[in-house]
Formats: C-alpha cells, sequence, structure tokens
C-alpha cells in the first residue's frame, strides 16, 4: 500500500524522536514500577510493538480516505462513550473502560483521534478566512458531543484534552480575536460553573492544593510536594537509572503513570529532562511543520491538530510535575504507562506522517 | 489554485506556525522551570528529600475471630497499639532509652533499645502491641521521636480453653501452634502500610494509611464451648485424683464426625504460651501416640465376624489363662475358662482374642486395622498430627500376631481409637473426624466449608451391630461396668496398656496408660468418647480409671445436648413437674422422687434422632367425641416419657408423670377437646399393657 515513492518524503527525524522516547519510555516504567508485582515494563515493551504496527497501519492509508470515512469512526466511538455511561463497570472511579476478556479498552482516548479526524473533514473545503457562527456551532458539537461525555464518566482530564482540538481548528480556520476571548472566558465560567456542579471533593482539593501546596503537606498537596521534591533532588545529573529514592521509596504516587516524568527528573537530573523536552520539542516541530508543508487544507488540519493534541499532553504533564500546573490525570505521550493512551499516540504520529509523506504526490 | 486561495493557504500556515510558536512557547516555559528546579534549588531539594519526613511501616491485619459451633468467641483480636520510634528524630537516645525500659519494667531492653535509637535508620519497631498502661506510660513521657500506630493482637477471652486446639499466634501475627498455624494463611489477612509523618513545626507525629489492612477470615469450628469447658473441668479433676502425668479425653459426633470438644491435660494459656514448657503445649490428643491395649480388641471382634471366622456365641477355649505362640507364654489378667467369642471381648480375655486373631491370620488382621485408620492420620485439620506406628505383615515377627491382638505392636493416638469407636457407632462406616465447620469471611457473608475425606464402610452394619451389642454387655457387665449410667445404655471398651520405657525400649513396670473408649446412647450415638490417663498413680485397669470418668462426662454432656434418656433402671415413683416452652425445658419442680432428667430434644444435635412414631392424631380417627375447631386430645397410651414430651411440647402444654415406663393412663383421655386445656397428667407403669 506504500508507494516506494512516498517513502522519499518519510520523516526520518520524527520517527527517531518517537524512537528514542518510546525505549525512554519502556526504561522509566521499569524503574519507576521496580515494587510493583506486574511486570509494567514488558507491557509497555508489548504496547509500544503494538503501537508501532498501529503506527505503519495509519499512515499506509492515504488520510483523504480516512477523513472521507471519519463519520464511521466517530459515531462508534461515542456510540461506545454513550454504552459506557450506561453499562460501564466503574474502574478506578470511572465508567472509562470497556472490558473484553482480559482486555481493557479507553474509549475516550479513541475519541481524541476520530475528533481530529472529523474537524479535518469539516474544515477540508472551508474557504473563508474567518469563521462564521455556523461553524462554531458545529466544532462545538463535533468536540462537545464525547468531551461531555467523557466528563460524565467523570473523566475530566481526557475530556480536556478535547479542547485543545477544537482551539487548534479554530484559530487556523481564523477566529474573531473577541470569540477566542469569548470562548476562553465560557471556558473558565465553565470551571466554575464545574466548582459547584460536577467537581468532586477530590478535584477541588488538588486545585486548592495547587494554588496553596504547603497549607496541608500531607494530603492534597502531598503528590504536588513530593514530585517536586523528587524532580528538585535530582540536581544536573541525576541519582543514576533505578537510583530514585523518592520513586523507589514509593513517597511518589501513580510514578509510573502519570507522574513517571518526575522519575526522570530524579534519575536522571536535568541533563535527562532537557534531553527528552528536546526530543518532544523536535517531535513537535516537525508535526508543525508537516502540517505547515501539507498538500490540502485536510492534511493541515489533520496533523496541526494533532501535534496539537500531543502539545497539550507533553505541557499539561510535565508542567504539572514541575508544579507549573495543577494535578490532572493527564499522562505524557510515550513515556507515560499505559496501553489505550500509547495506542492513540503512535496511531496520531502515524497520521501526522501520512499527511507529510503525501505532501507531493499528485 | 486560485488566487483567493492562495492567499487562504498562506494564512493558514500562518496560523499553523501561530499555534506551534504558542507550544513551544509553553515547553521554554517548563524547560525555565526545570533549570529553577534542577539547578538553582536542587541543594534544598535534595535536601529535604534526604529528611523526608514520612516513613513508611507495615502493620498487621486484624486476624479473623475463631468461633465455636453456636458462635462464641474463642480467640478474637484485640486493638492495641505498638510503639515505634523514628531515630532520626529521637533528641537524647540514651535518657529515652532509660525511660522506655523502666516502663516496660525491664531494664535489660535499655541497651538494646539504645542500640537502635542510634542506628540513624529511619524508622524502627520499639515493642509491639503494647498493653494499654505501658501505652499510657509512654504517652505521659511526652518523648521525641517516639510514637504509636494501632495494631491487634491475638486474645483468647477464655484462657486455657481449648488451648491445644486453637494454638497461639507470634507478635508477627504469624500462627504458630494448632488452628492458628493449621488456617494461618485464611485467618491471616493483609498487611497494610501506614505513612508516619512529621509536622514541621510541632513535631508530632502523624500516621496516614496508605494500603488499609484487609482483616482476614474467621473460622467457625464445630467445637462446643460448654462441652469442651465442662470436659476440661472433669478431666483436670480426674487427672489429680489419680495423680497422673495427664490425660485426653476427646468427644465427636459419630455421624458427622465432628469434634465435639479435645481436652488435654496438662495445658497452658495461649495469652502467654511462652510461659509454659513446650511439652505442656502439645495436643496428646493428635499428637501423642501410645499402645491401644484392649480397646484393640474391637478391631479383632468385627473382623471375625465381617470375615466370618468367628460366630458371636462360639465357645473358645481360655486355656485357664495362658497360651503359647511362637514359644512365648502369654498370660491373661485373669485366668478363664471358656469363654463365647462376646465374653472374650466383655472380659478382655487375651488368650481368647489371640485364637480369633490366630483364625484370621496376619494379612487379614492388617487389612482391618488399616481399614479402621490406624497407622495412617485420620485427615483431621490439625498441625502434626501422628499416624501413628502399624508395621506391615512383612515385618512382623512371628510373635507380633499375638502381641498385636493384645494391642500391642501398634501405636495409635486418642483420636484414632475414638475413630475406630466411633465408626462402630456409626454402623461400620468410618467418618472421617473434623473440626473446622466454616470458613466465614470478615463480612460474615460467605463461607466456605473445608473439605473432609468421604466416609468409608469398614464393615457392615450387621457387623457393627453385633460388636455394638458385644461392646454394650462390656459395659453392662463386663470390665467397663463403672462407664454405666442411668437412663442411657452406653457401648464401650476399656484398655490398659503398659508403657514402653523410651530409653529401655521395654515396657516399664508399673507404668500403664488406661483408657476408656465409647459412645452413647447405643442405638442412637449422640456421641463418641474416649478418656485416655497417663500413668494414673493406684488402681490403673482402665475399667476403674477412665471409665468412671467417661460416665461423669457422658451423663453432663448428654444433659446438655437435650438427648432423653432412654430408660431408666430405678423403679421409684416419682413425680416431675415440668413445665415446656416452645421446647426447652428450663424449670423442674421435683416432688418426691428423685430429680428425673427429662428434658426436651428440639435442640438435640444432628445425629440425634427425633423419634417420629409420636404424631398428634386428630381424635375422629381414634374415633372419640371433638369439636369441630379445637384438635383432640391424642392417645399417648403406650408411649414412653420421651414421646410424650414431645407429643406435650408440639402442643405447648406442661405435665407431669408418676411412674416410669411407658404410660397407661392418661388425663384429659384421648379425644378430648383441647380448649383450655393447658395442664395434663400421666401414669406410667413398666409393664405395657
Amino acid at each position: 500500500m506504500i508507494d516506494r515513492k512516498l517513502l522519499v518524503n518519510l520523516d526520518w527525524l520524527l520517527l527517531l524522536s518517537v524512537l528514542l522516547l518510546a525505549s525512554i519510555g519502556v526504561g522509566l516504567v521499569a524503574s519507576a514500577s521496580q515494587s510493583l508485582t506486574p511486570h509494567y515494563a514488558q507491557r509497555q515493551a508489548a504496547w509500544c510493538i503494538i503501537g508501532l504496527v498501529s503506527m505503519l497501519v495509519a499512515m499506509s492509508i492515504d488520510y483523504h480516505r480516512l477523513i472521507d470515512r471519519a463519520v464511521l469512526f466517530y459515531l462508534p466511538i461515542v456510540a461506545a462513550l454513550v454504552y459506557l455511561i450506561i453499562f460501564g463497570r466503574i474502574i478506578s472511579g470511572a465508567q472509562s473502560w470497556i472490558v473484553i476478556g482480559s482486555a481493557r479498552f479507553q474509549p475516550s482516548e479513541f475519541a481524541k483521534v476520530t475528533v481530529a479526524l472529523m474537524l479535518a473533514k469539516y474544515f477540508a473545503d472551508f474557504r473563508q478566512n474567518i469563521v462564521s457562527r455556523r461553524e462554531l456551532g458545529t466544532v462545538a458539537w463535533i468536540v462537545g458531543i464525547p468531551l461531555l461525555l467523557t466528563a460524565a464518566q467523570p473523566d475530566l482530564g481526557t475530556a480536556a484534552t478535547l479542547f485543545p482540538l477544537a482551539g487548534a481548528a479554530l484559530i487556523l480556520a481564523g477566529t474573531r480575536f473577541k470569540w477566542l476571548v469569548a470562548i476562553g472566558l465560557f471556558g473558565i465560567l465553565f470551571c466554575f460553573a464545574s466548582w459547584g456542579l460536577f467537581l468532586k471533593d477530590y478535584q477541588k482539593a488538588r486545585i486548592v492544593s495547587f494554588l496553596t501546596p504547603e497549607a496541608d503537606p500531607r494530603g492534597s498537596g502531598y503528590h504536588s510536594i513530593q514530585s517536586r521534591i523528587a524532580v528538585g533532588s535530582g540536581g544536573f545529573y541525576g541519582k543514576g537509572y533505578k537510583q530514585g529514592s523518592q520513586s523507589s521509596l514509593e513517597f511518589l504516587p501513580a510514578r509510573h503513570t502519570d507522574f513517571v516524568f518526575s522519575v526522570l527528573a530524579e534519575e536522571e537530573g536535568f541533563i535527562g529532562t532537557i534531553s527528552v523536552l528536546g526530543l518532544y520539542s523536535l517531535l513537535l516541530f516537525r508535526g508543525f511543520r508537516t502540517a505547515r508543508h501539507a498538500r490540502d487544507r485536510s492534511g493541515m488540519y489533520l496533523a496541526a491538530c494533532l501535534t496539537t493534541l500531543l502539545a497539550f499532553h507533553i505541557i499539561i504533564n510535565i508542567g504539572m510535575v514541575a508544579g507549573l500546573l495543577p494535578i490532572t490525570g493527564i499522562p505524557v505521550p510515550f513515556l507515560s504507562y499505559g496501553g489505550s493512551f500509547l495506542l492513540v499516540t503512535f496511531t496520531s504520529i502515524g497520521l501526522i506522517m501520512n499527511v507529510r509523506i503525501r505532501r507531493t504526490v499528485n | 489554485m486560485n488566487p483567493v486561495n492562495e492567499r487562504a493557504t498562506k494564512t493558514l500556515k500562518r496560523r499553523v506556525y501561530f499555534v506551534g510558536f504558542f507550544s513551544l512557547l509553553w515547553i521554554a516555559g517548563i524547560t525555565y522551570r526545570l533549570v529553577d528546579l534542577q539547578v538553582m534549588k536542587t541543594g534544598e531539594l535534595l535536601s529535604r528529600a534526604q529528611r523526608q519526613n514520612q516513613r513508611i511501616a507495615e502493620v498487621d491485619a486484624k486476624r479473623g475471630t475463631i468461633f465455636d459451633r453456636n458462635g462464641h468467641e474463642l480467640a478474637i483480636s484485640r486493638d492495641l497499639e505498638s510503639c515505634y520510634g523514628v531515630p532520626t528524630e529521637v533528641a537524647d537516645p540514651k535518657g529515652t532509652a532509660k525511660k522506655l525500659s523502666a516502663v516496660f519494667g525491664e531494664p535489660e531492653m535499655r541497651t538494646e533499645l539504645m542500640e537502635k535509637l542510634t542506628s540513624g535508620k529511619r524508622f524502627i519497631w520499639i515493642k509491639r502491641k503494647l498493653p494499654a498502661e505501658q501505652v499510657d506510660g509512654i504517652k505521659a513521657l511526652n518523648l521525641k521521636g517516639i510514637g504509636f500506630i494501632p495494631e491487634s493482637k491475638r486474645f483468647n477471652p477464655k484462657a486455657e480453653l481449648a488451648s491445644h486446639l486453637l494454638g497461639y499466634v507470634g507478635l508477627d501475627n504469624k500462627g504458630l501452634a494448632g488452628l492458628e498455624y493449621m488456617y494461618d494463611r485464611e485467618m491471616r489477612g493483609t498487611p497494610g502500610r501506614v505513612l508516619i509523618e512529621i509536622d514541621a513545626r510541632n513535631r508530632e507525629f502523624s500516621t496516614t494509611t496508605l494500603t488499609p489492612t484487609r482483616p482476614g477470615q474467621n473460622l467457625v469450628l464445630t467445637i462446643d464451648e460448654v462441652i469442651q469447658y465442662m470436659v476440661e473441668n472433669e478431666l483436670r479433676d480426674a487427672v489429680a485424683r489419680s495423680k497422673a502425668r495427664g490425660g485426653t479425653i476427646i468427644i465427636v459426633n459419630p455421624r458427622s464426625g465432628e469434634i465435639l470438644a479435645m481436652v488435654n491435660w496438662p495445658t497452658y494459656d495461649p495469652n502467654h504460651f511462652a510461659d509454659t514448657p513446650a511439652s505442656f503445649r502439645r495436643n496428646r490428643a493428635i499428637e501423642d501416640s501410645y499402645e491401644p491395649g484392649s480397646t484393640f480388641k474391637i478391631i479383632i471382634a468385627a473382623a471375625s465376624l465381617q470375615e466370618k471366622t468367628a460366630r458371636m456365641s462360639e465357645k473358645f477355649d481360655c486355656q485357664y489363662g495362658s497360651i503359647e505362640v511362637a514359644g512365648h507364654q502369654i498370660h491373661d489378667h485373669k485366668p478363664f475358662g471358656t469363654l463365647s467369642m462376646d465374653q472374650i471381648i466383655e472380659y478382655s480375655s487375651n488368650v481368647g482374642s489371640i485364637k480369633l486373631g490366630l483364625r484370621l491370620g496376619n494379612e487379614r488382621l492388617y487389612k482391618y486395622m488399616r481399614a479402621f485408620g490406624l497407622g495412617v492420620s485420620t485427615g483431621i485439620d490439625l498441625p502434626g498430627e501422628n499416624p501413628g506406628i502399624l508395621r506391615a505383615p512383612k515385618q512382623w515377627s512371628l510373635i507380633s500376631i499375638g502381641a498385636l491382638c493384645m494391642g500391642q505392636e501398634v501405636s495409635v493416638t486418642p483420636l484414632q481409637v475414638l475413630q475406630l469407636a466411633s465408626t462402630i457407632a456409626n454402623g461400620g462406616v468410618l467418618v472421617h473426624p473434623h473440626i473446622v465447620r466454616q470458613i466465614v469471611s470478615p463480612d460474615g457473608e460467605g463461607w466456605t466449608t473445608p473439605k473432609v475425606r468421604p466416609p468409608e464402610r469398614v464393615v457392615s452394619s450387621d457387623v457393627a451391630g453385633d460388636v455394638r451389642d458385644i461392646l454394650t454387655d462390656v459395659v453392662e457387665q463386663g470390665t467397663g461396668i463403672a462407664a454405666r449410667m442411668d437412663g442411657f445404655s452406653t457401648a464401650g471398651k476399656t484398655g490398659t496398656a503398659q508403657k514402653i520405657d523410651r530409653h529401655t525400649g521395654r515396657y516399664a513396670l508399673g507404668h500403664y496408660v488406661s483408657s476408656f473408649v465409647g459412645f452413647t446412647p447405643v442405638d442412637n450415638p449422640a456421641i463418641a468418647m474416649i478418656v485416655v490417663i497417663d500413668e494414673p498413680e493406684g488402681p490403673y485397669y482402665g475399667g476403674l480409671v477412665a471409665a468412671p470418668i467417661y460416665k461423669i462426662c457422658a451423663e453432663k454432656i448428654l444433659r446438655y445436648l437435650n438427648v432423653f434418656p432412654e430408660r431408666r433402671r430405678t423403679v421409684t415413683p416419682q413425680v416431675v413437674y415440668a413445665s415446656l416452652n416452645r421446647g426447652t425445658q428450663i424449670d423442674m419442680a421435683v416432688e418426691g422422687g428423685n430429680l428425673i432428667d427429662m428434658v426436651a430434644d428440639s435442640t438435640a444435635p444432628a445425629g440425634v434422632a427425633t423419634d417420629p412414631s409420636v404424631t398428634v392424631e386428630p381424635a375422629a380417627t381414634r374415633g372419640g367425641p371433638s369439636s369441630d375447631d379445637m384438635p383432640a386430645f391424642p392417645d399417648l397410651r403406650g408411649k414412653t416419657i420421651r414421646e410424650v414430651a414431645r407429643a406435650m411440647r408440639g402442643m405447648g402444654m406442661s405435665f407431669e408423670t408418676k411412674g416410669t415406663g411407658y404410660v397407661v393412663a392418661q388425663n384429659p383421655p384421648a379425644g378430648a377437646s383441647l380448649g383450655g386445656v393447658t395442664h395434663c397428667q400421666f401414669i406410667l407403669s413398666l409393664d405395657r399393657r
């Protein structure tokens, strides 16, 4: 299916950074889960291989064909999310998982890619310089349905990752500044409203502890402080692989998933964090470059939306680990343990590559 | 592409870079933050990590409770506090060690504590599971760097009660003996982890549960606390009376194999198990083996009858007390002439038994010994069971069969002998004994039953019935007469075995094991019991030492179990007024004569048959006058007092009786209306009309 000509345009730098990040991820998960019973590192490696296959598949089918059939991906995911709300089993506090035998899937993760495809499809033929209310409304529907369904699971973190998709699409399509401000204000209002309406006590506590972490160092501020201590104590050179006392002594919570970056920071120091940040920057740069040089609008929207999605994950997660942002359950691409998310990340990269390799083909 | 589109695309490209630039701006911000944390502030944060104010301690889960069959607690877990120290926070290790050892009342602990407190570790246990007064004492000292975590400790509220069965638990929540050991995995639960933190300002510890403990499962035993207690008292007195070295009594429900009580002397208190020598903690009932002596003759009788090598009434010449086996003279305890087969067992003639054994031959005798469970463990769910010793015929000497027929050259545990007797009681079916009824989840919702080996038929029910008759005669008129009791017939066998000197390997002169094993009532056994007395002083025959204890215990247990007396030997007329409320009879007034243990049996355990022969029949079938609505009074003539009591209970009436035996007259008469009648009278006579 892949024309040999296509490989000429393959983004080797992007591929290299992805492979490096995924390998680092397996190593970090191995270090972070030393004292845990399941072999998380092996599973992570297995998911990486599945992810690579998925990436190749996502790359090989012409993205136009995928975008044309975006609805075929979008509707089943929405159906799955509805199913979860009605019948979903609650696993660690949310109805996020579809369990088939021993395998578990998070439809909300896959929603990210399908929403990106839908947005690309919708804006492919949009030739105005600026969006009108009609486009705004359509974007609100496309993003809003899975967003609200995911938020109701309740999984606010994953739901929030759909916002940047809408944001990227609207910025690309051209939105009046006042509308962007209005959307921003609406978002803030939504936060205030959700304080009273949706947020659970633990979520409120997280925000409070983000604002004043030392007020309750053993309670809700715990994660934030422990993470900061771990990052800071790593210093410039780090304590060495599998030598992190913070993480091995289990002071660090969720250290193989959401806080895996702090394990990196503690064990590999500033050298490690800046290298990984460099790889991420390269990845994002190549992603946006792909968008810029895309053959058509649909490719542009697809690549830009997906790269923004990855950027959002990276920024929110590392910002959280570094104590810049409040604690949310948003994982960091390639490093955090988690099958569905890894699969979705690889697929996104595959789609971005897809756009790139077909940029010059007629 | 047209120019408009071209322009639009350019704008679009610009916008793509705007989004990209915005993202990379954030990355730059994060990089700045990482420089700040990892380069600028690293010293401060590193020292903070090193003196992390948190320690993690593992705490034991609450151990499951052990209940008796009626839900009474035998072993529970009590909430206590454990004392820990954080050496880096202890300002004055020397003074602290001194003060602590003073509170513990153990000055010798001082150096050990001193070592711990100066070890520089993050966390140490000072002492776990402390009594409340010591906790208060330490708390009052207000020591720096010392804190407490709640834990639980095993506590046996009834001290010695059933101690050999329950066993004991070490400080680390590990079962070390008995059921605590056997079911350690089930009862232990899952330990949890606690985060201990020091508040930066006031230097106080606080604890947060990281992983909560998961309590262990509960055990429900087949043991009845009341029976266990009664029998423990009796055994203690009996051992003291006969100045014996020790003793064992086991009581089993022969139908179900459920152990109702298992008692040993000497005993110990599991709460302070270390204070007693190990020999006191041994569960002799299953761990000690002895030569069974004459109780073994039950097997010879059963095997002979099953194999038809002898008939019940067949006569044997007992050669005036002496027989030669492979060149050795074997003697009886007293010379007998001609005895029938049943008499051989009844009078426990060695010569007769050997003759029976020789007819069976080695192989067949061995086969039955195995079938009755000798030489193999009974499979009871207690640790350390001794299978006893039973050699295969290949290893026998010429004299072995002679020795075996007297219950020598074979060693058994008291439980094995009891299993033998209860097989006879149970009509020839061996039911494996067990002690745990249920394993119940902590919330009491789910439960499982431990697996018990399936019952095995050893001899036919006819043979078992014949052996039962022989054993009944042993008690009625043979060596076991001291076990005979009013109201109940008992089948049993005495045993008196010489002990083997451990050092010389020869029979020790004057050291005996006296035993009695039997079951009561004969026709429908509610209990089977073995009494073993180890080295009594003075009289040592099983019939003299063990049989009376059997009687005392059985009488009490049967009364407690509400087993109705089946016959009475005293013929003195008596009047008993009994008020029967919903089946349980509590108050009893006696007018002259002896108190009859007349109790209703609705609470009788499984295996005590409730006689279905008494039914309250409507008067119409009897042809008597009756009102339409009221049930009529039944005809109880010809019924026993037990049947009467059941009928009365069924109607919720009180009654009185005169005489013993069977009902010959009743008031109100048969078929009378029951309206307003609450009290009835019966006259009983031994002659059934």
